[in-house]
């Protein structure tokens, strides 16, 4: 894939485009610093050719002779190349790169499929590649979270600072691949089974230009728009492209490292979104949504502060203890029956010393098994945020055995299904 | 719908899937064009691939000159191959009177662009960049480059296209501060 891509006409093409869009007067400090780092990378002879082509295309001489004197300045090691910016590790750029790394992966999978189908007239080889050209297709649409971080979260920030350009015809790119990866994936809807014929039609119109598009973009971002992101947005701005990253999704990847901006005040990657959702590090939700999964989960919830007070009890249809709201914001102790506070207390100060985090205890209760156990809730540095009290009643769930494999809807009887 | 509009539905970066269902009269002359057409009339291939693949595309899996595909289709729908941006042209010729064989500075023959997939606009735009007043441009194509037309057209040229007895599309342009 790697060489597919970097090869010496696409340098030679970046070459250009570069000195054109100086030449047009876009963002001539941004193109610049790009211009000088391309340079760095290829050879002298490839200099020359594309020199020799923009003469020939009608660039005016003055602007390939500047070109010549940064080339120039660059082979005496005049220009700091060690200048060019890197992402660290869970920086979004640094993200966006691991994408492209799991993309090319599903790209050079497809090549190998296209070649069996352009080769083979075997019905069953063309068949399995056909097959599995449509796993990676379908992976391959996850592609649309990756592009669509760039055209919300990135490319708002690069048009503030003035660059318009690479956004506007990189959009336009985007839709593209797009349209061809959906047609390549509908075509699964229309047929079950594709003739040899077909699947080598489907190649080369649909799936190869779809995967060429892919991969001539991870070229583009590469080359010319990561370089030119890091050089350009501030450190508050990528925070925000960062901090507003999860909330649409990432691409054939999940970023392990978190990314700190220095310099920057920074919250946690939790609170409310724009669009009034609740933001955690692993997804988020409408607090609507929040309030029917805590309510449905098969056991009871109560939450106690770091400073003792009750602040919130879930509301399934069937309480094992009741709790009312009258209990929020009273302190935990006062909601114990004398004989029994002495437990809570030893249990909150062993959790807030750290010397405990669980407390089970099991009891029959009216013929019913229950199960309570107290955890101690921790940030990641450790301090303790609170207590969470787990009631259920595993009754039922004792009494299971041998297995259910075969659909069985649960019978509700306080609920019919209408 | 003018002639001018019409011609720009049908250029190398047309889809041939939406043209079919928008002209069906095109199919027959299209599938006399090369055997290969007849996937076209397999339904899932036209459900996907027409739906996706452009003229230039096309063109290519048929082994058919682009020219030849162009021509034929907007042939077809009986669209000229006239394009003036100009109401005012010589009433004897017809042609518009900045239009000279002396005042030709510069000749591009794109058909090998074209037929190789490229698009001549950039280095057209660029030629014209330099081309001096009263001075015309001519380039030679194998069917009307519409869409560059209507470019060069809105970047204050005047423009005047013909198809020559050869079968090749002259188009001619100049800077609209020279009138005559």
């Amino acid at each position: 894939m790697s060489e597919l891509i970097n090869n010496a006409e696409k340098r030679r093409e970046l070459l250009k485009h570069l000195i054109l869009q100086l030449h047009k007067g876009e963002a001539p400090e941004q193109v610049k610093t790009q211009l000088k780092r391309v340079l760095g990378q290829v050879p002298y002879n490839e200099v020359m050719v594309v020199e020799k082509e923009l003469i020939e295309e009608g660039l005016p001489l003055t602007e390939v002779l500047k070109l010549c004197d940064i080339h120039s300045a660059v082979l005496k090691g005049d220009i700091d190349q060690s200048g060019a910016k890197t992402a660290p590790a869970g920086h979004p750029v640094d993200t966006f790169l691991r994408e492209n790394r799991a993309i090319e992966w599903e790209l050079s999978a497809l090549e190998r499929s296209y070649e069996v189908i352009r080769k083979s007239s075997d019905a069953p080889a063309v068949t399995q590649a056909v097959a599995e050209i449509r796993v990676n297709l379908h992976k391959l649409s996850d592609i649309d979270k990756h592009y669509r971080r760039k055209e919300n979260l990135v490319f708002p920030f690069l048009e503030q600072h003035g660059i318009t350009g690479p956004p506007t015809v990189m959009w336009g790119k985007h839709d593209q691949i797009r349209e061809l990866l959906r047609t390549a994936i509908e075509t699964f809807e229309h047929a079950t089974e594709l003739s040899v014929d077909e699947a080598r039609t489907l190649v080369e119109l649909v799936f190869k230009p779809a995967a060429d598009g892919i991969a001539d973009m991870i070229f583009k971002e590469e080359q010319i728009l990561f370089p030119m992101c890091l050089d350009t947005l501030t450190e508050q701005e990528w925070w925000q492209v960062y901090s507003q990253s999860l909330e649409i999704g990432f691409c054939l990847y999940d970023p392990k490292d978190e990314w700190q901006p220095s310099g920057v005040e920074v919250t946690a990657g939790e609170g409310v979104s724009a669009a009034g959702r609740i933001q955690l590090p692993s997804g988020s939700m409408t607090p609507t949504e929040l309030n029917a999964i805590l309510n449905t989960i098969p056991f009871d919830l109560t939450f106690v502060d770091k400073d003792d007070t009750v602040r919130y009890f879930t509301q399934g249809r069937e309480r094992i203890f009741d709790r009312n709201r009258a209990i929020l914001g009273r302190q935990v102790q006062l909601c114990h029956p004398p004989q029994s506070v002495h437990i809570v207390q030893r249990i909150l100060e062993d959790f807030k010393s750290g010397r405990e985090t669980r407390a089970p205890f099991w009891i029959n209760l009216k013929g019913k098994f229950i199960h309570i156990e107290y955890f101690a809730l921790r940030d990641k540095q450790g301090n303790y945020l609170g207590t969470l009290e787990v009631s259920q009643d595993l009754t039922e769930k004792r009494a299971l055995s041998g297995e259910q494999r075969l659909l069985s809807y649960a019978k509700d009887e306080k609920e019919p299904v209408r | 719908m003018t002639n001018q509009d019409q011609i720009l539905t049908i250029t190398p970066d047309t889809k041939i899937g939406p043209l079919l269902d928008r002209f069906p009269q095109l199919e027959a002359p299209l599938m006399k064009l090369s055997p290969a057409y007849a996937k076209l009339r397999n339904p899932l291939l036209r459900k996907t691939v027409a739906k996706v693949a452009t003229l230039q595309q096309v063109a290519k899996i048929g082994d058919v000159a682009i020219g030849t595909l162009i021509n034929t289709l907007r042939g077809e729908l009986g669209i000229e191959a006239q394009w003036q941006s100009e109401e005012k042209s010589d009433a004897v010729t017809g042609k518009p009177g900045w239009l000279a064989a002396d005042r030709i500075a510069q000749s591009l023959d794109a058909t090998p662009l074209l037929e190789a997939g490229e698009h001549p606009l950039n280095r057209v735009m660029s030629d014209l960049q330099k081309l001096a007043a009263g001075k015309v441009y001519e380039l030679i194509t194998p069917f009307v480059p519409a869409p560059l037309l209507d470019a060069v057209a809105k970047k204050r040229f005047a423009v005047y296209s013909e198809r020559q007895s050869d079968g090749a599309v002259h188009s001619y342009f100049c800077r609209n501060e020279f009138e005559v």
